[in-house]
């Protein structure tokens, strides 16, 4: 019994899905929902420590903040430095208390790194060793920037380190690059605050390369010396920060957005689609139920969904968020409880019509009970019409939900497209000009959004012929 | 039209106690939550009493544990938490439904007062102003590009329009307006970013000081809604088209204006108004939220300020206020398809969606 | 004929349909004179309401008429602008009562709006002098004149039929086309409505053509009979010969197939396989996979219409096999 109709459910499944083939728009909707699923499935794998780690900043401090998608440098004029990783020195070598790392940096593009950052691990016995790290310029000349003395923790045969050193990080830094370069200045200098440091330091060496700089390109040697006795490198990493980064940029606080919108695309869908299942499960409940008894109990069942469509969402959301917490989990059980009533009306029409059908009469002379002939019959035949309703309702929840975010509402736990946008709005983004931190988690919302309306569209044109057009 | 008469009375009465059901879930989740700052608010008033008064401050220890107590007594009387739960809950909604709504934690209206409803009052106009406005240009603009797609079905306007339609819907309201910043406020620089501070000026010079702040956020809402709005007016227009007296009209030999202005906008009128006037319901959240993107001092940006200072009797007016306009908004769209609709008697909500 | 009030000639019209060119009327030519009126009748889907609305040229999109002309009172409307057709045919020279089953009225417009609408365009009539001419004419058909000012869903099926006959005869126009008038409505009513266009017919002298897929109803009314078949006349001429005489094997078996008042017919026929579709019809004689007497000739040439005992019969044995 049961597995025919779960076989007559799967056989009107195909049916629908042949004809459904043939809607364009339903077939490019399918397929963008498709392709959000899998990356969502896929979110903990392709950027792990992602949204647990979102607010804490040293998760992040070694991206660069504010960069755009590397593939601007393909629209612009100037080309930027893409973001590199180096894990092994080019030359090591040590000689008596001096261990010296030599890393190389092949500077092609018109802006240099932002900024470079090492982590230099290690160990040492008993003297404290410094880190000294200087630029040395194709031309030669060299410029000593950054020292650090390392301070290391105590183990069972001396000491261990882990340090990280920003090379141009601090003010020392920036008054030692424009130190460097006021000598070439010929007209008058701007203040150290006002530089940009590491364009003038990959400048060349001429009149303007604090204001007008034009990037020198070529060779630069990264040298960085570890002085101390009885001093051991175990391990170094070199990262030039980019002007440029990844495949969507960089938040104000160096978040990569890509990994966000991963993060996105998986709780868009998970709010999306609880709240859509959620609300076609009572839709379907309380709708069959009023269609199939009728009389009174219709009567009453009709009035009370009229009130809950009176009932706006927004401010029992913003309030419950204000009062009682700011969890997703709570959005979504809000939302199922308000937003099932438009789907109820039409799945009660439905029912009304379907009820007629000989075959619900002929269950019920057969004796099957009122619960049993709205679960056989009447919704499975319904399922269709639900499914479409269910789609529409998609976009509507994650619209809601993001806004909620930008009211400062959001669940601070998860991270989501809102979180995002909310973030790119608190911190300016637009009148800054970061258009991809702005752009692309709204594109996220967009793209389900248009997905889930444009496949319940052409669900809701086959099931519902005399919406289609001509 | 007794019946219609009847059925007014009905629908108001529904719409009363809808209000009253959502008061009543506001109120609960209020004062559920509220009891403990409560208590933590009359203790800082009473300490705060007693750190400006050297009178209190030479009672002794005994003394002014005593006057605290009686004190803290008082002010519990006074903020009704003697009282049970439900009783208080009762009580705050039939205050907020006489739009009694006590007032803010801290913040204040132009004129100093701290009263929830003077401070809602001196923003609603703005809020209003903007929504209107908007809501008249996309009725309009959504009725017109519709008609005029409706009227060649499979044409070029009408596929761009169910395409347009579908992807202006699945975008937030807001996030066209942080788009519309970036590129005309940020990239080509015709309009502010923000809408504050508000011009100082008088006369028409404020006028035109104001609209250039509206335009961004006017246009935002527009560019979001009137695309669904006239792909819907040409869903229902295209059914009218269909039906068997426009082709009867048309036989009669009416000149083609009058039988699109008249016989099918006249019949398309009661859903496209009804529609219209839900999707303007719809559309107060996402209006709200645009506020506080550019900035726009209405109750929108109101409610960001209030939620981030956490001046929860503010919060809670505005969503009064929010609610009560969606649910009388809702039942005049309700009457007016009745009204328009000479075939139902009563304005019916079974006929619509 | 000496000067027949409505002149049809080679009427052809096709719907440009994604499918293909949809042949819904091919090649029809008639003529009629004052106070005679036409009755066509065919299956459904064989080009009766096509033939209607193409004579007053205003054939649903993608329908277009392609060939041919409607001469009506000295001008062939098919020629004519669209703004021309509205201004001198439509409802002017030819009106249309419409199939019964068809909401026919708009919903949100009282009955006197509707009525008076005619007048105003075609001859600037307005106010109380309209709405007089228009209740003059609910009175002819039998109504009272309060419907002037009701909605329409507050009327019958019945009245709605006797206003729409109402409004089409406030132009006094050449022609009343009849398209199935009494469809859906219930038998009382039918004959009701009947007897009032036959009466209006006698009294007015108004020529009429009247289509009906119910051929005993058109003995009553119509003097000429033209019996279509996919698009195609397939015999015209005087109705009572017609009825008791047919020439065309379709005709044949048409009569047939429906139950008779005069004659005794044992069984009722029913005639085998299908309409054809008209996107691809068959070559030769359109009826010939139908038709028990079809031979060679009748797939490959088209019968051309033939003078056979004062009809026009197309087919290649138009009397001899019947």
């Amino acid at each position: 019994m049961i597995r025919r109709k779960l076989k007559d459910l799967i056989r009107g499944f195909f049916v629908v899905f042949r004809e459904y083939r043939g809607e364009t728009t339903g077939m490019i909707g399918l397929s963008l929902i498709i392709s959000m699923i899998i990356l969502a499935l896929l979110a903990p794998s392709l950027a792990p420590e992602t949204n647990q780690k979102w607010d804490n900043v040293d998760r992040w401090r070694d991206l660069p903040g504010g960069a755009p998608p590397f593939w601007m440098n393909y629209f612009s004029s100037t080309s930027k430095a893409r973001h590199q990783v180096k894990n092994e020195p080019d030359s090591l070598s040590s000689e008596s208390v001096i261990t010296t790392l030599v890393y190389n940096y092949q500077f092609d593009s018109d802006l240099p790194p932002k900024d470079i950052i090492f982590y230099v691990k290690g160990k040492y016995t008993s003297d404290r060793p410094t880190l000294i790290a200087s630029l040395i310029r194709p031309g030669g000349e060299k410029v000593q920037l950054a020292t650090r003395d390392i301070q290391g923790t105590e183990g069972e045969d001396g000491y261990t380190f882990e340090t990280r050193l920003t090379m141009f990080g601090g003010s020392q830094q920036r008054t030692k690059v424009h130190r460097f370069a006021k000598e070439y200045e010929e007209g008058s200098t701007p203040d150290p605050s006002e530089i940009d440091v590491t364009r003038t330091a990959f400048a060349k060496a001429q009149d303007g390369m604090l204001s007008r700089t034009e990037p020198l390109n070529g060779e630069y040697k990264i040298e960085l010396l570890l002085v101390g006795p009885g001093t051991e490198l175990t391990n170094s990493r070199a990262i030039f920060t980019g002007r440029v980064y990844g495949l969507m940029g960089t938040d104000g606080t160096g978040h990569n957005i890509a990994r966000g919108w991963i993060w996105g695309a998986r709780y868009g869908l998970i709010l999306g689609l609880s709240v859509a299942a959620g609300t076609v499960i009572i839709a379907l409940i309380f709708g069959m139920t009023s269609a199939y008894y009728g009389g009174w109990v219709d009567e009453l069942m009709q009035r009370l969904n009229e009130i809950v469509m009176g009932i706006p969402t927004l401010p029992i959301l913003v309030v419950v968020a204000t009062l009682w917490g700011r969890s997703i989990w709570f959005v979504i059980f809000i939302m199922t409880l308000l937003y099932w009533r438009g789907i109820a009306k039409t799945i009660r029409a439905r029912g009304l019509q379907i009820r007629q059908n000989t075959y619900v009469e002929a269950g019920e002379a057969l004796g099957a009970s009122g619960a049993r002939i709205i679960r056989g019959h009447m919704i499975p035949q319904m399922l269709p019409y639900a499914f479409a309703e269910a789609a529409l309702m998609v976009p509507m929840a994650i619209i809601a939900a993001a806004g909620l975010h930008v009211l400062g509402l959001g669940d601070p736990t998860v991270v989501t497209w809102g979180t995002m946008l909310s973030e790119a709005n608190s911190a300016g983004a637009t009148i800054r000009g970061m258009w991809w931190w702005v752009l692309l988690p709204g594109l996220g919302i967009t793209l389900l959004g248009f997905g889930f309306i444009s496949a319940g569209m052409a669900v809701e044109r086959i099931v519902n012929p005399k919406m289609k057009q001509e | 039209m007794p019946a219609r008469v009847k059925y007014l009375v009905f629908r108001t009465f529904q719409a009363l106690i809808t209000l009253g059901i959502v008061v009543l879930i506001l109120s609960s989740l209020f004062n559920s939550m509220s009891e403990e700052q409560l208590q933590t608010r009359i203790r800082q008033t009473v300490t705060a009493r007693v750190r400006n008064s050297t009178e209190l401050q030479q009672l002794s220890d005994e003394e002014l544990k005593e006057w605290r107590e009686n004190e803290i007594g008082k002010l519990r009387d006074r903020w009704g938490l003697d009282q049970p739960v439900w009783q208080r809950i009762f009580m705050d909604a039939w205050d907020r439904m006489k739009l009694d709504f006590g007032q803010s934690y801290m913040m204040t209206a132009p004129g100093g007062s701290r009263q929830v409803m003077d401070i809602i009052l001196s923003r609603l106009p703005r809020t209003i102003l903007l929504f209107t406005t908007a809501a008249v240009i996309y009725v309009l603009l959504g009725l017109i590009v519709g008609l005029k797609a409706a009227q060649v079905a499979g044409g070029k306007l009408d596929r761009f329009l169910s395409i347009f339609g579908m992807t202006s819907s699945s975008m937030p309201m807001w996030w066209l307006g942080m788009l519309a910043i970036l590129i005309f406020a940020y990239q080509l620089g015709w309009f502010p970013s923000t809408a504050l501070p508000l011009p100082q000026t008088t006369g028409l010079d404020y006028y035109l000081g104001v609209l250039y702040r509206l335009a961004l956020p006017l246009g935002t809402i527009v560019f979001n809604i009137f695309g669904a709005r006239a792909w819907v007016t040409r869903n229902i227009v295209t059914d009218v088209l269909q039906d068997d007296y426009i082709m009867a009209a048309r036989a009669k030999g009416i000149p083609e204006r009058k039988v699109i202005y008249g016989h099918t906008l006249r019949t398309a009128a009661p859903p496209v108004v009804t529609s219209a006037l839900l999707s303007l319901l719809m559309s107060i959240g996402g209006a709200m939220i645009t506020e506080v993107i550019f900035n726009w001092p209405g109750i929108g940006l109101l409610t960001r300020v209030a939620i981030l200072q956490g001046d929860i009797p503010v919060v809670m007016g505005v969503m009064f206020i929010t609610s009560a306009i969606y649910i009388f908004g809702y039942l005049v769209a309700d009457l007016l398809y009745g009204l328009l609709d000479p075939r139902v008697e009563v304005g019916t909500s079974q006929s619509m969606r | 004929m000496a000067n027949p009030v409505l002149d049809v000639r080679n009427l052809t019209t096709h719907y440009f349909t994604r499918k293909g060119e949809v042949q819904a009327l091919d090649d029809a030519s008639f003529g009629l004179d004052k106070g005679e009126s036409l009755g066509v009748a065919g299956e459904s889907g064989c080009g009766k309401s096509t033939m209607a609305f193409s004579l007053i040229n205003q054939v649903q999109p993608p329908g277009r008429v392609v060939e041919g002309e409607v001469n009506i009172d000295g001008i062939n409307s098919v020629q004519l602008s669209e703004t021309e057709t509205r201004k001198k045919v439509r409802w002017k020279r030819i009106s249309m009562v419409f199939q019964g089953a068809m909401d026919i009225l708009t919903p949100v417009y009282t009955v006197g709006h509707q009525m008076k609408e005619p007048l105003h365009y075609h001859q600037g009539i307005t106010g109380d002098e309209a709405r007089e001419k228009c209740e003059k004419y609910l009175g002819e058909v039998g109504l009272d004149r309060e419907i002037f000012t009701r909605y329409p869903h507050e009327l019958s099926g019945g009245q709605k039929q006797r206003v729409i006959i109402a409004t089409s005869l406030l132009l006094e126009p050449a022609v009343l086309i009849a398209d199935e008038p009494t469809t859906s409505l219930d038998v009382v009513v039918e004959a009701q409505i009947m007897n009032l266009l036959k009466r209006l017919k006698k009294e007015l002298g108004i020529s009429m053509i009247f289509i009906t897929h119910d051929l005993s109803i058109l003995s009553e009314v119509s003097n000429k009979l033209s019996i279509m078949y996919a698009g195609k006349f397939a015999e015209l001429g005087d109705a009572e010969r017609i009825y008791n005489n047919p020439k065309h094997p379709y005709t044949e078996k048409l009569l047939a197939s429906i139950p008779r008042l005069h004659k005794d017919v044992k069984r009722l026929e029913r005639i085998p396989g299908a309409p054809p579709n008209l996107v691809d019809p068959p070559s030769g004689c359109r009826f010939h996979p139908r038709c028990p007497y079809a031979e060679k000739v009748c797939q490959e040439e088209e019968p051309e219409p033939r003078g056979v005992e004062g009809r026009k019969v197309a087919c290649h044995f138009a009397g001899e096999v019947t």
